[in-house]
């Protein structure tokens, strides 16, 4: 294990300047050093939409046969993620593409899905009603049945200020639910606020993660995966191998043959929950996701350069996973008003 | 066309010791404002920069293709004297100047534009900026902003500071048309920002709303005497080695000329 003076002295100086921007964090509190959160436009009463939003992503009536909701792609225990590798709609009709996590959906301004083809968190909300492979469910169709079903008529009213469900109304309130996926009580965030210590394994993981000093090998992680939401707004080919595969990634909607094999970067909070990995699951554990990056990957004229053969050894990979298991955050997963309505009542 | 090489001094003392700072908007010698374009060509030497496929000979019998090449303006300002003073217009706090999607000869040709409104008509002895991130700016974190922003990215947090400049490619070393070694180079910190200023007289007005730059990538990786990064002995730097990044960073500077009609 490496070591020396530079190292640690430079690992406190990070985390001690990191602290001095950082308040505490609660259960529901975005760290201040965060960028600000998408808005919902036309609520009327937060508190009633975030509840109507909360019904209607857990409600299996907005699929065709009422048998898939949003929650069946994105589970609370799973950082609204699915653990499969390609998500299951009606029928067992199997997609594309691993569902992504919805954890701090609500810091994201553009790019929805893993190819980027949709602008806007309400745009993206129907989607998955529309797909074949997901709900299949026109929205006309939904419209009617929540017209018809319960007291959905009377909770439109309440949170729009209005009479009406319409198409508009069903996705903003949607958005608005998931703008409340806020994970920001990690290990990590909790080391970052000074509330606790990372172990030396966490620490050394940390440094090997951000590239932060010449006595670690460098992972090359956090050019891509930028604090504080360990994404970044881009779209990238990380060099995985194609042949026999047909999803072109980002150029499917560009159109722009040089977007080939990139997709969007996703964000590693709760990465430990999250698997399997990558935008078609092909890697089952974050081991195999790590042995990928320390291969430098496939060659490919679009393949980034910061995809390069890595010198980690074994303790250096167990340090990395280590600190990766710090974005963890079951605070959030465990959050009561983001489990399924239906159950708890 | 001329084209001005060496007219890039670095002044920053005489310009903080010695000028009066005006917003944009403010008496310069009209009050009429404008929108000014300020056009940069991305060039590798003689030829056009494109990303991906555009391919350069470089010293030590190399190859290069780029994907990536942008850098940070900051402070961009005009120049007037009056009086024997220096009144400095500043026309825009930060921009990014990226070349990312510069990859067919038509891309190439166009270059990457920034766009600034309110800009006071007149004539000025010269334009003022930091290539980099002035450290007032760098003090800041992309939180602070709300993207779209010049500054909702790029920053290192463990640093505390935005990457200045990056380059990224990828090297042919044996010639056997093959691309395989990365490059990445990001390049920071406050000690590396690098205030100039182009000498040059500037119109602006209603018909005369553009300024055309010329930034040479090779100039970046070269000092024109000589010396270069030599791939073969590094391919990447995260603002490690101060002596590379010091060399790259000043050479940056030499890099980005203004051309006159």
């Amino acid at each position: 294990m490496a070591g020396g003076w530079w190292f640690w002295s430079l690992l406190c100086r990070g985390i001690a300047s990191m602290s001095l921007i950082t308040t505490s964090v609660s259960v529901t509190s975005i760290p201040d050093y965060w960028p600000g959160r998408t808005e919902t436009p036309g609520i009327a009463d937060s508190v009633e939409a975030f509840a109507l939003g909360r019904a209607l992503f857990y409600d299996p009536i907005l699929s065709k046969d009422s048998t898939v909701a949003c929650a069946t792609c994105h589970q609370p225990q799973l950082a609204f993620s699915d653990g499969l590798a390609q998500s299951v709609g009606v029928d067992g009709r199997r997609g594309r593409r691993s569902a992504p996590s919805l954890a701090n959906v609500g810091f994201q301004y553009h790019g929805f899905f893993w190819d980027g083809r949709v602008a806007t968190l309400e745009e993206q909300s129907l989607h998955p009603f529309r797909d074949s492979l997901e709900m299949d469910l026109p929205v006309g169709e939904a419209v009617n049945r929540l017209s018809q079903h319960g007291d959905y008529r009377e909770r439109f009213t309440r949170s729009f200020g209005s009479e009406g469900i319409d198409s508009l109304r069903i996705q903003r309130a949607l958005a608005h639910f998931e703008r409340e996926l806020v994970s920001s009580d990690s290990r990590y965030d909790q080391m970052v606020a000074g509330k606790i210590n990372f172990t030396i394994s966490e620490l050394r993981g940390w440094a090997i993660f951000f590239d932060a000093s010449m006595d670690v090998p460098h992972a090359e992680c956090n050019h891509c995966h930028v604090d504080p939401l360990f994404a970044n707004p881009q779209f990238e080919n990380n060099g995985l191998a194609t042949d026999g595969l047909n999803d072109n990634g980002r150029s499917g909607v560009t159109g722009n043959p040089y977007d080939r094999g990139k997709f969007k970067v996703p964000s590693l909070r709760n990465v430990a929950l999250t698997a399997p990995y990558m935008h078609d699951g092909r890697f089952e554990t974050l081991e195999e996701v790590l042995d990928h990056y320390i291969s430098g990957g496939h060659p490919g004229l679009t393949v980034s350069p910061n995809v390069r053969p890595l010198a980690l050894d074994e303790y250096d990979k167990a340090d990395l996973l280590a600190f990766l298991h710090t974005l963890t955050d079951s605070t959030f997963t465990h959050r009561p008003d983001l489990q399924d309505p239906f159950k708890s009542n | 066309m001329k084209t001005t090489w060496t007219t890039l001094l670095l002044m920053v003392v005489w310009i903080a010791m010695g000028c009066s700072k005006n917003d944009p908007g403010e008496d310069t010698d009209t009050t009429e404002v404008v929108n000014l374009t300020l056009n940069f060509q991305g060039v590798f030497g003689d030829q056009p920069l494109r990303m991906y496929e555009g391919t350069y000979d470089y010293p030590g019998d190399v190859d290069l293709r780029f994907q990536l090449f942008q850098f940070y303006l900051s402070d961009i300002g005009l120049l007037s004297t009056k009086n024997g003073q220096v009144d400095t217009t500043f026309i825009s706090n930060i921009d990014l100047v990226s070349f990312k999607d510069i990859i067919s000869e038509d891309d190439a040709s166009k270059g990457v534009s920034i766009s600034l409104s309110d800009v006071p008509s007149g004539t000025y002895d010269g334009l003022v900026m930091g290539i980099g991130v002035a450290p007032e700016y760098n003090a800041t974190q992309p939180g602070d902003y709300t993207p779209p922003h010049p500054l909702d990215d790029h920053y290192w947090s463990w640093a505390r500071g935005y990457v200045f400049a990056k380059v990224e490619g990828n090297a042919d070393l044996d010639g056997d048309g093959t691309f395989e070694e990365k490059l990445t180079f990001h390049l920071g910190e406050n000690e590396y920002y690098r205030p100039v200023v182009l000498n040059e007289t500037l119109v602006i007005g209603p018909s005369n709303r553009e300024m055309d730059f010329r930034v040479d990538v090779e100039r970046m990786l070269s000092d024109g005497q000589g010396n270069y990064v030599d791939f073969r002995q590094v391919t990447q730097d995260h603002t490690n080695d101060r002596d590379l990044v010091r060399f790259m960073m000043d050479n940056l500077v030499k890099a980005v000329s203004m051309t006159v009609n």
